[in-house]
C-alpha cells in the first residue's frame, strides 16, 4: 500500500474512500436489477419503474372519487400517493443525478411519513402495514445488505407497532407482531435472494473478465472516480482491494509515451459522446509492460452532460506478441511477401516487397493489392483472387502462365508467386511470396541458347541429345553441350557442368563452350584443347570450376580420343548388349589448378554401338552412391537401336528428380558401306562442306584415288550447290545424295525436290561445266513437279580388283 | 559446321599479297570476295592471291574471282593468283579457264614484280 501511495501523490484523502463504495454498490446494483429483469438498459428500467410507480399511486388518488370515510382514508391514500410521486421522480431523474444518502434516507423518510399518517388516524392498520411492507422491501432492494437496512426496517417495525399502540386497536397485539417479524423475514430472505443472485452474477462477470482477460472499469466524470472490475487490477498488475483511483491515476499506469494519446482520446471521448477504441502500454509496479486494448462509450444526461464513461480493457499483449513475431517472420522471408485481406486490401507488406516494387510500405497497406498487377491484367484478377478466397490452399499461382509484377515507376518484371491462406480472427488472410525471377528467365534463355537448337545431321553417324532444366523454383544449372563437324570429317562431342547457377554461371558456359569450339578447330588432340580451355578457366576473373569431356569420333576408322576434365565417364553400349564405361583420360576439373596435364584416351566404336554422354543429374541422387547410379545407368540401357527412344527413355527411367539439370547426348556410327552411302540433308550452303567430308570417307574406302576422288567430290557439290541455290528459298527443302559403286564405276545422284528458279547469272552453266568437265556420263532430269536429279558416273583406275 | 576458311594478308612492294586457306564454297563466297577487296586500298597496285593452301574452291568461288578481276579493274588493280601445279584447285581454275582473264603463277617468287 505504500509503495502504491507513493506513486501516486494525486491519491485523495482517506474521507473520499467511502463515495467511491457507494458508487461501486451503484454498479452492483445495476447488475443485480438487471439480473432479475429481462430489461437490458437500467435507463429504461428506471423510467419503467417511475411510470408504475406514477400510475399507482394515481390510482390510488382515484379511488378517492369512491365513497369513503374521509377522515380516515383521505390521508392513507394520500400519504403514500406523495411518496409513490416522489420515487418516480427519483427514479425518472436517474440514479446518478441524486446523492446517495437520498437513498438510505428515503425508506426511513417514508416509514415515518406512514406513521404520522396513522397517527393523525388517517391510515388504519391495514394500509399501515402496506405502507411498512412497501418500504421494508424497498430498502432491501437499496442496500442488499441486511444491516444496513435495519435501521429502515426498524423504522418500519416501530412505526407500525406504535401505529397499532396508537389506533388503540390493539385487538390481537400478537398478530401484530407476528406481522412485523414476517416483515422483517420476508426482508432478510429477500435480501439475501438478491445478494446471492448478484454475487453470482458479480463472480461470473469477473470470471468471464478473467477468461477473456477483459477489465472494467467505470469513469464517474463529475466525482472524478474510477472503479475497477477485479480483473482489471490483475491486468494492472495492482493489489485486488486497493484503493480505488481517480482518472489522474489511471493515467499513471499508462506508459509514458501512451499517455497523451490514450488522456487525447478520452477528452474527445467526452466532448463527442461517441464510443471509443484505443491500445496502450501499461506498466506494471514490477516493470513489466503489459499491452492492452481499451474501447469504452459514454453515457451522458438528459442536457447532453457527460455523466459516466464505461470502459473494458483487455490484454492483448499475447496477442500482439504473436502479431509481432508473426510480423518478424514475414519481415525474414527471403522473398517479397504480401498479405492481402478478402477484400483484397493489403494488410502486411515486408521490406522486401517494398524493394521490389518500389513503393513505401505506407503507400501499399489498405490499398487493393491489383496496384502491383500489370494493367492489361488487372480487371481478371479480382475474380482469381475471390476463387481462391473459395478453396484456398498453398500453392502456386497461376500455374503454368507467365506472371507479371508492376514496380511503381511502371515497369513489369516476371515473377513467381506461392499463395497461402491464414486464417486469423479478421477472417481468411492469403500470404502471397513473391520471387523476382527476371534473372532466372534471362538465364534460361541464356542457357537454352548455348544447347544446339537441334543436332544438324552429320554424316557418319546418328545423334540424340536431350537437355531437362532442373525442377520449378529453382534456377538453371550450368549443364551445356555441343557436337562440332570437323575439318577432317571426324566429329566432335563436348558434354560440361559449370559449377553455380543462374546468369553467372551461364555467362562461363558460353564462354568455354565457344572457346572450344575455337581450340577444337586448331587442336586436334581433346587433351591440348582441355588444357587451354583450363587455362582460360583459370585466369577468368570469376572463380570458375567445370568438368568437362570433349571426344572426337573419326567415322571412317571407328576410333573415339577422349580427355576428360573431372565429368562422369561416357557409357558405351555394345550391340550385343554389354555396356562399358570409358574411364580413361581422366583428369582434374578446369579451373582447379593453373597446369594440368590432360591426357587422351582412344577407344574403338563400332557402328551399332552407342556412345552416352551425360551429365550428373541423371546419376546423382540424394543421399545414393554415385557408383549405385552409375550402374543402374548401365543397367537401363537396353536395346539402344533408336537413340531417340532411347534417350526418351533413360529420361523416364533416371531423369529430372529435382533440382539438377539433365543432359544426355547419345552418338552411334552408321556403318559406311563402300556399296552405296545415302544422304539426306538440310537444303543450305553450310552442309556442303559435310557432304564433301562424307563423301571424301566414302571414296577412300572405294579406293579412288585423290584425283578422283577430288573430281567426284567437285562435281557432287557442284550439283547439291545447284541444288540449294536453285530448287528452293531460303531455308526449306532437302537435298538427297546417293552415292554407289557398281564394279569401279561410281555413280552418284543428287535430287531435289523443288522446282528450279530462273538462274540469274552464269553460276549454274559454270557449275554444269564443271560437272561435265570431271564426270564420265552426266544426265540431269528435271521434273516440274518431283524436282531436279542430277545423275553423274566415274570409272574409276586401277583399284585392288583391277578392273574397270 | 559450314567451310572453313582463313584469310592472311601481307604486303607485297605496292600490293597486297592474301593467302586463302580452306574451302571456299556457296556458304562462304560472297564473304571471302568482301574481306579480299576491303584489304585492297585504292592506293595498292593491285592483289596477289594465294590458292596454294586452298583446298576447294568450287563454281561459286571462281565466280568471285572473276568478280574480283572485274571490280580491281575498275579500280585500274590488278588480280594475280598463285598456284603451284600440285595444288588442289588448280584444275578448277584450268577448267573454268580463268587464266584467260588472270594470270597463274606458280610461286611468289615466279610474279614479275617480286
Amino acid at each position: 500500500m505504500s509503495a502504491y501511495s507513493e506513486e501516486k501523490p494525486s491519491r485523495r484523502k482517506a474521507g473520499s474512500g467511502r463515495r467511491s463504495i457507494t458508487v461501486s454498490m451503484l454498479g452492483r446494483l445495476r447488475w443485480s436489477v438487471r439480473g432479475l429483469l429481462p430489461v437490458t438498459s437500467p435507463v429504461v428500467m428506471a423510467q419503467a419503474f417511475s411510470y408504475l410507480f406514477g400510475i399507482g399511486a394515481t390510482l390510488a388518488l382515484l379511488t378517492l372519487l369512491l365513497p369513503h370515510d374521509p377522515d380516515r382514508f383521505v390521508p392513507g391514500i394520500v400519504g403514500p400517493a406523495v411518496l409513490a410521486y416522489t420515487v418516480a421522480a427519483v427514479m425518472l431523474i436517474g440514479f446518478e443525478r441524486i446523492p446517495i444518502r437520498v437513498f438510505y434516507l428515503l425508506p426511513a423518510l417514508g416509514a415515518a411519513l406512514i406513521t404520522v399518517v396513522v397517527y393523525s388516524g388517517g391510515a388504519d392498520a391495514a394500509a399501515a402495514y402496506a405502507g411498512y411492507y412497501f418500504w421494508a422491501v424497498l430498502a432491501a432492494f437499496f442496500f442488499l445488505d441486511f444491516w444496513r437496512a435495519v435501521p429502515t426496517l426498524l423504522v418500519c417495525v416501530i412505526g407500525y407497532a406504535a401505529a397499532l399502540v396508537g389506533q388503540g386497536d390493539a385487538a390481537d397485539p400478537a398478530l401484530s407482531w407476528l406481522m412485523a417479524a414476517g416483515t422483517l423475514t420476508v426482508a432478510g430472505v429477500l435480501i439475501s435472494v438478491l445478494r446471492q443472485r448478484s454475487e453470482r452474477l458479480v463472480a461470473l462477470l469477473g470470471e468471464a473478465q478473467s477468461v477473456a482477460h477483459i477489465g472494467t472499469w467505470e469513469w464517474h466524470v463529475s466525482s472524478d472516480e474510477v472503479a475497477w472490475s477485479r480483473e482489471l487490477y490483475r491486468i494492472y498488475g495492482l493489489k485486488l482491494g486497493g484503493p480505488p483511483a481517480s482518472y489522474g491515476d489511471l493515467l499513471s499506469y499508462v506508459h509514458p509515451e501512451d499517455r497523451d494519446a490514450v488522456d487525447r482520446t478520452l477528452r474527445r471521448a467526452l466532448v463527442e459522446h461517441a464510443p471509443f477504441d484505443f491500445e496502450h502500454r501499461v506498466v506494471r509496479p514490477d516493470g513489466a509492460t503489459r499491452i492492452v486494448h481499451g474501447r469504452g462509450q459514454v453515457t451522458t444526461d438528459d442536457s447532453g452532460n457527460p455523466v459516466r464513461i464505461f470502459g473494458t480493457a483487455q490484454d492483448v499483449t499475447d496477442q500482439r506478441r504473436a502479431e509481432e513475431q508473426f510480423r518478424e517472420l514475414v519481415e525474414s522471408a527471403p522473398d517479397a511477401m504480401v498479405i492481402v485481406n478478402e477484400e483484397g486490401r493489403i494488410v502486411l507488406v515486408n521490406a522486401q516487397a517494398e524493394r521490389l516494387f518500389g513503393y513505401a510500405r505506407q503507400e501499399l497497406l489498405d490499398r487493393e493489392v491489383e496496384v502491383l498487377v500489370p494493367e492489361r491484367f488487372r480487371a481478371s484478377h479480382p475474380g482469381h483472387r475471390g476463387g481462391y478466397f473459395l478453396d484456398s490452399e498453398t500453392r502456386a499461382m497461376g500455374a503454368g502462365l507467365d506472371l507479371w509484377g508492376l514496380k511503381k515507376d511502371g515497369t513489369e518484371f516476371a515473377v513467381e508467386i506461392s499463395l497461402s491462406p491464414l486464417p486469423t480472427e479478421q477472417g481468411i488472410l492469403v500470404s502471397s511470396a513473391i520471387r523476382d525471377i527476371t534473372e532466372r528467365k534471362r538465364a534460361d534463355v541464356l542457357e537454352r541458347s548455348f544447347v544446339p537448337e537441334r543436332l544438324a545431321e552429320i554424316p557418319g553417324v546418328r545423334l540424340a541429345a536431350r537437355f531437362e532444366p532442373g525442377g520449378a523454383g529453382v534456377e538453371v544449372g550450368g549443364d551445356w553441350y555441343d557436337v562440332l563437324e570437323l575439318d577432317d570429317g571426324s566429329i566432335g562431342l563436348a558434354i560440361g557442368d559449370v559449377a553455380g547457377r543462374g546468369v553467372p554461371a551461364a555467362a562461363v558456359m558460353a564462354q568455354l563452350r565457344n572457346a572450344l569450339r575455337a581450340y577444337a578447330v586448331e587442336l586436334h588432340r581433346p587433351s591440348a584443347a582441355l588444357a587451354r580451355l583450363n587455362r582460360l578457366a583459370w585466369i577468368h576473373e570469376d572463380s570458375v570450376m567445370a568438368t568437362v569431356i570433349y571426344l572426337v569420333f573419326d567415322p571412317t576408322s571407328g576410333r573415339v580420343r577422349l580427355a576428360n576434365a573431372g565429368h562422369l565417364p561416357p557409357l558405351q553400349a555394345n550391340p550385343d548388349g554389354s555396356t562399358l564405361y570409358l574411364d580413361g583420360g581422366r583428369s582434374l576439373p578446369l579451373g582447379v589448378q593453373g597446369i594440368t596435364t590432360y591426357t587422351d584416351a582412344e577407344y574403338e566404336l563400332s557402328p551399332g554401338s552407342t556412345l552416352l554422354l551425360y551429365t550428373d543429374g541423371l546419376i546423382e541422387k540424394r543421399r545414393r552412391p554415385i557408383d549405385e547410379g552409375l550402374a543402374r545407368l548401365a543397367a537401363c540401357v537396353g536395346d539402344h537401336g533408336d537413340l531417340e527412344e532411347l534417350c526418351d527413355r533413360l529420361l523416364a527411367q533416371l531423369g529430372p528428380s529435382g533440382e539438377d539439370d539433365v543432359t544426355l547426348l547419345t552418338l552411334s556410327p552408321i556403318e559406311l558401306v563402300p556399296e552405296g552411302l545415302q544422304l539426306t540433308m538440310p537444303a543450305e550452303p553450310p552442309t556442303l562442306a559435310a557432304l564433301r567430308r562424307t563423301l571424301r570417307g566414302w571414296l577412300r574406302q572405294c579406293d579412288a584415288s585423290d584425283e578422283e576422288g577430288y573430281d567426284i567430290v567437285l562435281a557432287c557439290n557442284e550439283a547439291a550447290a545447284n541444288a540449294i541455290e536453285h530448287a528452293y528459298g531460303p531455308g526449306d527443302g532437302s537435298v538427297e545424295v546417293l552415292a554407289t559403286l557398281s564394279g569401279r564405276a561410281v555413280s552418284v545422284t543428287v535430287r531435289d525436290f523443288g522446282q528450279w528458279r530462273k538462274r540469274r547469272d552464269d553460276r549454274g552453266g559454270r557449275g554444269l561445266g564443271l560437272i561435265d568437265a570431271v564426270m564420265d556420263e552426266v544426265s540431269v532430269m528435271t521434273n516440274p513437279e518431283d524436282g531436279t536429279e542430277v545423275r553423274m558416273v566415274r570409272h574409276l583406275e586401277g583399284g585392288r580388283d583391277g578392273t574397270g | 559446321m559450314g567451310p572453313v576458311e582463313e584469310l592472311e594478308f601481307e604486303p607485297l612492294g605496292e600490293a597486297v599479297l592474301a593467302h586463302l586457306k580452306g574451302e571456299v564454297d556457296l556458304a562462304n563466297a560472297r564473304s571471302v570476295r568482301d574481306r579480299l577487296l576491303e584489304a585492297v586500298p585504292n592506293t595498292a597496285t593491285g592483289l596477289v592471291l594465294d590458292l596454294t593452301a586452298t583446298h576447294h574452291l568450287d563454281s561459286s568461288g571462281v565466280r568471285v574471282l572473276f568478280e574480283l578481276a572485274e571490280r580491281l579493274e575498275n579500280r585500274r588493280q590488278k588480280l594475280e593468283i598463285v598456284i603451284p601445279d600440285e595444288a588442289p584447285v588448280k584444275r578448277v581454275l584450268l577448267l573454268t579457264e580463268i587464266d584467260r582473264v588472270v594470270p597463274l603463277f606458280g610461286s611468289v617468287d615466279a610474279l614479275p614484280h617480286s
